[in-house]
């Protein structure tokens, strides 16, 4: 009975084909036609593929997540960043104190004895960051950011080299780094491109391989693929509506039937005004999607506690926000939208998935004041809903299928504006998965000097090494991107990089 | 489940070459395969679908013969869908080879036929390509060839029937059916625990196997036109008995005259289409003449025996055309959808009588209903809140109250008008710090409430002193810089006070639209804008001097101490005990003393002089940097189109031209007498703007809004006259609106972050993005939101076993008990006053719906929206059918709630056209 329902969002892509300016090709058809090449790369039948985009938005001080720990080394980020953070004898200073940081085990390549913020550690018995990236599992990229080309701090100085389009403003750069495009506005997003190019390997699904916790976003935006929502209890139906997989029992309440037929009579007109076919388009979709979706993830469960579960139990340290009015602890919030991406991909099969995306958005980022008391709650909570996901990817065997990065709008000022720190541009991410090659730090991880080679302005902004164009496309190709179609996902890459089978930066494994 | 009936013929392949030709070296070879349904419905027993017979008025047909001689047999067409008698419908696909590399075909896809296009190399061995489902358009696709020197491509025509009901996907949507349900109505009878229920496929064989006449009625679905608005009023036509197509005849009398008062959608006759039960014919008002009384049409049914219809019960219906001189009632209703939180009668009145530009005169003069009061006083109400703040529940309190009230001392427009402006201001309560004291919340909304009617200058700086401002933007404790330890003013506020509150990011014309670089345009750093790209309005040197120029804010007044609430003036830079609703002050302390020069490009620079800091320190100096830099701010020409562009996404349409954006900033430069930054004559300029007011633009595909979440909910509860159930105390308490976000994605200052809940600038997918429009509210109408807001509003009309007599406003599981008012708070419920709608929900459904459409939506229900909703409620338990009071009342707010609910989920009530 499912497949009815992609009949009928068959005929609803079809009709808006036939009738909009995009005229030539019927949405479905142009994708099961013109990726016939890529689908062949996809051929074999259990080769699961997740990717998740843990966001950050505001745009985290990530030079207080990843860290010089070594002795000069750290003594030059402390001093740039106003000194130790101290809440009564300097309450101004940015930096977090050798002793409190977390040492990572040390990699051949690193220079500056590399720590990680305190609330990093394990919870529970099961791994965080820094044992995550001790086990190989988790790399970090440094210094990571929107570039149109290369520069170099001299041609930054004397504004010989291109800049992204709307550089440190929280809307562009947060568009830029969900589209990798940083010299226009664009609303598609690039993992929306890989899926209008990998979403004709999928298995007759009927819904998007795109899944988003958060919301409707630019990432998961293609030309014809856009993001399929759910919320932490997955997805729901209108009340009182009858869904075609259930049976429709003699004696069911007439009302609901009645409500049904209406609901699908309003849904079936065609509208001259382009804001009601969009709704109406809107609504339909959400509702056939919803309807193919919820029962398989209403039977998905999994033993692992995440944060917000009955019977887990955060750490001693913790205190959720006093405000219960509001309800919002954000480890509650963040750790069940991961366990709702989790139960997702245990259904990929009854869904019909090998390749799905998922979109995470943990807002709250732009600290320009108290950043040190602020986030020292929210990387812990970060970092504990990662313990629960690992274990989670464990109990179900998909530690090496589900690869997880981390964005931001951008990375934020060394120095301080009194509490917190300001807009800045390049900064530092980490990737997570079995099938990254972990345990070490990629790109070029700057030199934290207030005249350093990569920090330009008074301020403390650090010009990124490694373009996110470079960062993506690491990922795409994991999600079986082929090189030949890189440019089509990533239209700047080449910029940086001729694709070919091995990536720019060596993080994935082949 | 029921067995679906057996299908009733059997399988066929039919397979026909029907266009060959060579091309280079490839061979070309297409053709058109034809499998027959597995389940049509053919009561003759000649092969022929008799939907298809139907459709063409075919009589008896050879299948085997080819009556228009187009080269397909009537068969084929019949599987196909095609008319069998004109040699312009034929089932074939048009296939070329553009290149060596590809194939391309096209073809007309018939509603609901499975189509799929089969490539061989061979002619023998034939491989699915691509598979597609018609949908009453062109079908197009291309096959890639691999370059083969033979390649051959045919397409194949089947039927599907995809529930399984025994009626093809075809015929179910040629005769009006869904094809994906067994039951497309639902039930096919009235009561409420029906044994039996009637299949698609039953009631067309029923329907097929009569052969008396149709039965006809007519009924007003909308009775009300006026001069003043040419929207046209309707009258529907339905019969019963039969599937066939039928023309009716009819008269127009009545003191109104076709052609000079009215002009008819058809005059005489009128078809019900096959399949269809009913036909809408519409009266378009024709131009204003001078007033006079009302006129009427009446719509009189003739029998017409050789038409094969008799009449029924009901045969003539009366539309009403007023000419009073006054705006137009459904104008009237548009228009205060615009203005305020929903129309209510009381509101029309005043309009009506006062016209648009003396309403909203009028309103001007009211003095603003403010939160702030209520706040505080609800605390007390409540028995006492023992700590000095207040919580999210209290602030939402006053805003229901206040945006609920229809006395002649509300003030609608300027309670809408805060609300837009909350959304350009934005501060969240998301934020920790804010939402630890809902006192600064509301005292914020209460500032925007305030200067809604002043000056935009004015209430900039009110929005800039405001603390919970402050607070949100970093703009409090933002101190000078200290660069020996690496210290720098705080860069937020100096930045989103550009981006968001007065000049947006890019240089604009008088119009919205950008200035485009001819090539000597300089952008903030003093380079050259290459030509045809847009100018940026500012860059980070101008932050950075912004920034220096914040530097000193603090709390203007304290609370004595944490105990004792005395207010006393801040005289020492110190945030302890800041009063969340007394403006900020400068501490030249803290403030950067030294010169500042704020450049912007195209405008001339402004020049701070260095200065010496007051003592004792007043902040004097601090003072008179910010007041230059906001009087610069608000005189940068960008700000009139920003800000007028950004007003008419909130009010009016998501889309506005730049003529109409023009016309509202040229209000903002001169109010009309000199003055600049007048919101008064911005709004007036935006709500009496031809692209606001008439008829005509409000018909453009692009036209319009998505009703925001929020607005939606509580135009609702306006229009039924919400109130709390349970009155503790005067005024009662609008009990579970608070938690409205989650479902909404909304609640007023609660956007995720400072770029409000969405985007001005959001292109949503869809037909939208296809015609490269905005819809900002989209942003929050997602796969999850798009169904949770509509339930909630269904929540709100809630029917329940224990709740007979309620509507409840919040879903949540509450008792509603009346006799236990005081033991729980919790279990206070808002309802609506369904009252007031009984005599119309118990009688004709058509009387039902079509007052729903003037309350909720205008009178521009679209003639669809009418019949679906009519078509629900006439099969729910009809409360006429009863002589027990309590049982009609029952089923008329059965009836009522479940019309609600769908005309809320309706992109008719959805969409602000």
């Amino acid at each position: 009975m499912p497949t009815l329902i992609s009949r009928r969002t068959f005929i609803g892509q079809a009709s808006c084909a036939a009738v909009g300016s995009l005229g030539l090709l019927s949405t479905l058809l142009n994708l099961r036609m013109a990726n016939a090449a890529t689908a062949q790369s996809l051929t074999q039948v259990d080769d699961y593929r997740a990717l998740v985009c843990l966001y950050f938005g505001g745009g985290m001080d990530s030079y207080n997540l990843l860290m010089p720990g070594s002795g000069a080394a750290h003594a030059t980020y402390a001093a740039t960043r106003g000194g130790i953070y101290d809440a009564k004898t300097n309450p101004e200073g940015l930096a977090l104190s050798q002793a409190s940081i977390r040492a990572l085990t040390a990699h051949a390549t690193d220079q500056f004895g590399f720590g990680v913020h305190p609330r990093c550690g394990d919870h529970g018995g099961a791994p965080g960051i820094q044992s995550l990236y001790g086990q190989g599992r988790l790399a970090f990229v440094s210094n990571v950011g929107t570039l149109v080309e290369r520069i170099t701090k001299t041609q930054f100085n004397s504004s010989t080299g291109k800049l992204p389009r709307g550089l440190y403003s929280h809307a562009d750069q947060t568009q830029q780094w969900h589209t990798s495009v940083v010299t226009e506005s664009t609303g598609i997003g690039w993992a929306g491109l890989a899926a209008d190019l990998l979403h004709s390997g999928n298995l007759d699904s009927r819904v998007s391989m795109n899944t988003s916790l958060s919301g409707n976003n630019i990432w998961q935006t293609g030309q014809n693929i856009f993001a399929y929502s759910i919320g932490a209890t997955g997805s729901i139906l209108p009340s009182e509506y009858n869904t075609v997989t259930a049976t429709p029992a003699v004696g069911l309440n007439n009302r609901v039937a009645i409500r049904t037929a209406a609901v699908d009579n309003l849904l079936q007109q065609e509208h001259q005004n382009l804001l009601d076919r969009t709704f109406t388009q809107n609504l339909r979709q959400s509702i056939d999607a919803s309807a193919a979706f919820k029962d398989a993830f209403d039977g998905s469960a999994i033993t692992t506690l995440f944060p917000g579960d009955v019977g887990y139990v955060p750490p001693a340290t913790y205190t959720s926000p006093s405000s219960t009015s509001t309800g919002n602890d954000p480890a509650v919030n963040l750790g069940q939208q991961f366990k709702a991406a989790v139960r997702t991909m245990k259904i990929r099969a009854q869904l019909g998935l090998r390749r799905q995306t998922f979109f995470i958005n943990y807002g709250g980022w732009d600290h320009h004041d108290e950043v040190i008391k602020t986030m020292d709650v929210m990387v812990d909570v970060v970092n504990r809903c990662l313990v629960a996901y690992w274990a989670a990817l464990g109990e179900l065997g998909l530690q090496s299928k589900a690869t997880l990065y981390t964005a931001s709008d951008f990375g934020r000022s060394l120095t301080s504006n009194g509490a917190g720190s300001d807009h800045a541009w390049g900064g530092n991410a980490f990737v997570l998965g079995g099938a990254v090659n972990g345990g070490r730090v990629y790109g070029s991880y700057p030199e934290l000097a207030l005249n350093g080679n990569r920090v330009v302005t008074t301020r403390g902004v650090t010009v990124p090494e490694v373009s996110v164009d470079e960062y993506f496309a690491e990922l795409a190709l994991w999600l079986g991107v082929p090189p030949g179609s890189l440019p089509d996902v990533l239209p700047n890459i080449r910029q940086f990089y001729t694709p070919s089978a091995v990536g720019p930066l060596g993080i994935m494994k082949a | 489940m029921l067995t679906p009936p057996s299908p009733v013929s059997t399988t066929i392949i039919r397979f026909l070459p029907s266009i060959g030709r060579i091309c280079g070296l490839r061979l070309i070879f297409s053709c058109f395969i034809y499998s027959s349904a597995h389940a049509i419905i053919d009561l003759n027993y000649n092969g022929l679908s008799d939907a298809w017979e139907l459709k063409f008025s075919t009589g008896s047909l050879a299948p085997s013969a080819d009556s228009d001689g187009d080269g397909f047999t009537n068969l084929q067409e019949s599987i196909a869908g095609t008319n069998p008698f004109n040699p312009a419908s034929i089932p074939a696909a048009a296939i070329t080879f553009p290149s060596a590399q590809r194939s391309d075909a096209q073809w007309f896809g018939e509603s609901g036929k499975y189509y799929s296009l089969e490539t061989s190399p061979n002619l023998t061995q034939w491989t699915s390509a691509v598979s597609a489902i018609g949908a009453g358009g062109l079908l197009k696709t291309s096959v890639a060839t691999g370059g083969a020197p033979r390649f051959f491509v045919r397409l194949r025509a089947s039927d599907l029937d995809s529930d399984g009901d025994g009626l093809s996907d075809w015929e179910e949507r040629t005769l009006g059916f869904d094809p994906i349900r067994v039951f497309s109505e639902g039930l096919g009878n009235s009561s409420s625990t029906p044994s039996v229920r009637t299949t698609d496929f039953e009631r067309v064989r029923d329907l097929l196997k009569k052969t008396a006449a149709h039965t006809i009625t007519i009924a007003t679905s909308d009775a009300t036109m006026s001069k003043d608005w040419p929207d046209p009023g309707a009258v529907v036509i339905r019969r019963t008995g039969r599937l066939d197509p039928v023309t009716i005849t009819f008269t127009l009398t009545g003191t109104a005259v076709a052609g000079s008062d009215y002009a008819p959608s058809s005059s005489g006759t009128a078809t019900i289409p096959l399949g269809a039960d009913e036909t809408t014919v519409t009266f378009t008002p024709l131009p204003r003449t001078p007033p006079e009384a009302d006129k009427t049409i009446i719509v009189t049914l003739q029998p017409n025996a050789s038409a094969g219809y008799t009449l029924g019960n009901a045969t003539s219906a009366t539309l009403t055309i007023s000419n009073d001189g006054k705006p137009a009632a459904k104008a009237v209703a548009r228009f205060l959808t615009q203005a305020t939180f929903g129309p209510v009668d009381q509101e029309i009145a005043r309009v009506r009588s006062r016209g648009f530009s003396g309403w909203i005169d009028d309103q001007f003069k009211r003095e603003p209903n403010l939160h702030m009061p209520i706040v505080q006083t609800w605390r007390n109400e409540i028995g006492g809140d023992p700590t000095p703040t207040a919580e999210i529940d209290h602030r939402l309190e006053a805003f229901w109250r206040q945006a609920m009230r229809t006395d002649d001392a509300s003030d609608p427009l300027r309670q809408r008008i805060a609300f837009a402006l909350s959304q350009i201001f934005v501060i969240s309560d998301r934020m920790d710090s804010l939402n630890a004291d809902h006192r600064g919340m509301a005292d914020y909304y209460d500032t925007l409430l305030r200067g809604a009617f002043g000056n935009y200058r004015d209430l900039l700086e009110a929005v800039t002193r405001h603390p919970w401002m402050g607070l949100y933007l970093s703009a409090l404790v933002n101190r000078k810089a200290d660069p020996a330890i690496n210290r720098f003013p705080d860069e937020n506020f100096a930045r989103e006070i550009m981006q968001l509150f007065s000049i947006g990011l890019w240089r604009l014309n008088p119009d919205g639209t950008q200035i485009i670089s001819n090539g000597t345009h300089l952008d903030p750093d003093g380079a050259v804008v290459p030509a045809g790209e847009p100018i940026a309005t500012y860059g980070q040197s101008q932050i950075s001097v912004l920034a220096r120029i914040f530097t000193g804010l603090m709390y203007g007044t304290r609370f004595t101490t944490p105990t004792d609430f005395t207010e006393i003036p801040v005289t020492t830079f110190s945030r302890s005990n800041g009063v969340p609703w007394r403006p900020m002050r400068m501490f030249d302390l803290e403030h950067d003393m030294a010169a500042k020069k704020l450049a912007f490009p195209g405008i001339a620079p402004l020049e701070l002089p260095a200065r010496t800091a007051s003592v004792p320190d007043t902040g004097a100096a601090g003072e008179a940097d910010l007041r230059a830099t906001l009087d610069y701010l608000a005189n940068h020409p960008n700000v009139g189109p920003f800000i007028s562009r950004l007003l008419i996404q909130r009010l009016v349409t998501s889309n506005p031209s730049p003529a109409y954006i023009g016309r509202v900033s040229a209000k903002f430069a001169d109010n009309g007498t000199g003055k600049r930054g007048d919101l008064r004559a911005v709004i007036k300029a935006i709500l009496t703007d031809t692209e606001a007011r008439d008829y005509g633009p409000s018909k453009s595909p692009t036209h319009g809004l998505l009703r925001e979440p929020y607005t939606r909910f509580v135009a609702l509860a306006r229009a039924f006259n919400a109130a709390p159930a349970n009155p503790k105390s005067a005024g009662g308490r609008y009990r579970g609106f608070g938690t409205l976000n989650g479902d909404f994605l909304q609640r007023p200052l609660s956007a995720p972050s400072v770029f409000n809940f969405y985007s001005p600038d959001y292109r949503p997918p869809g037909a939208a993005r296809e015609y490269d429009l905005f819809s900002p509210e989209m942003q929050i109408t997602n796969s999850v939101s798009s169904i949770s807001v509509p339930n909630r509003f269904s929540g709100a009309f809630a029917v329940t076993s224990s709740d007979a007599n309620a509507t409840k406003f919040n879903t949540a599981t509450q008792s509603d008990n009346p006799a236990t008012p005081d033991v729980d708070e919790s279990s206070w419920n808002t309802r609506a006053d369904e009252a007031a709608w009984l005599v119309d929900a118990s009688g004709d459904p058509d009387i039902l719906v079509a007052r729903l459409d003037r309350t909720l939506c205008y009178g521009n229900m679209s003639p669809a929206t009418f019949r679906a909703i009519t078509r629900a409620i006439r099969r729910l338990a009809d409360p006429m059918g009863t002589t027990d009071p309590a049982v009609r009342d029952q089923r008329g707010r059965v009836r009522l709630r479940v019309a609600a609910h769908l005309v809320a989920l309706s992109t008719d009530f959805s969409v602000l056209k």
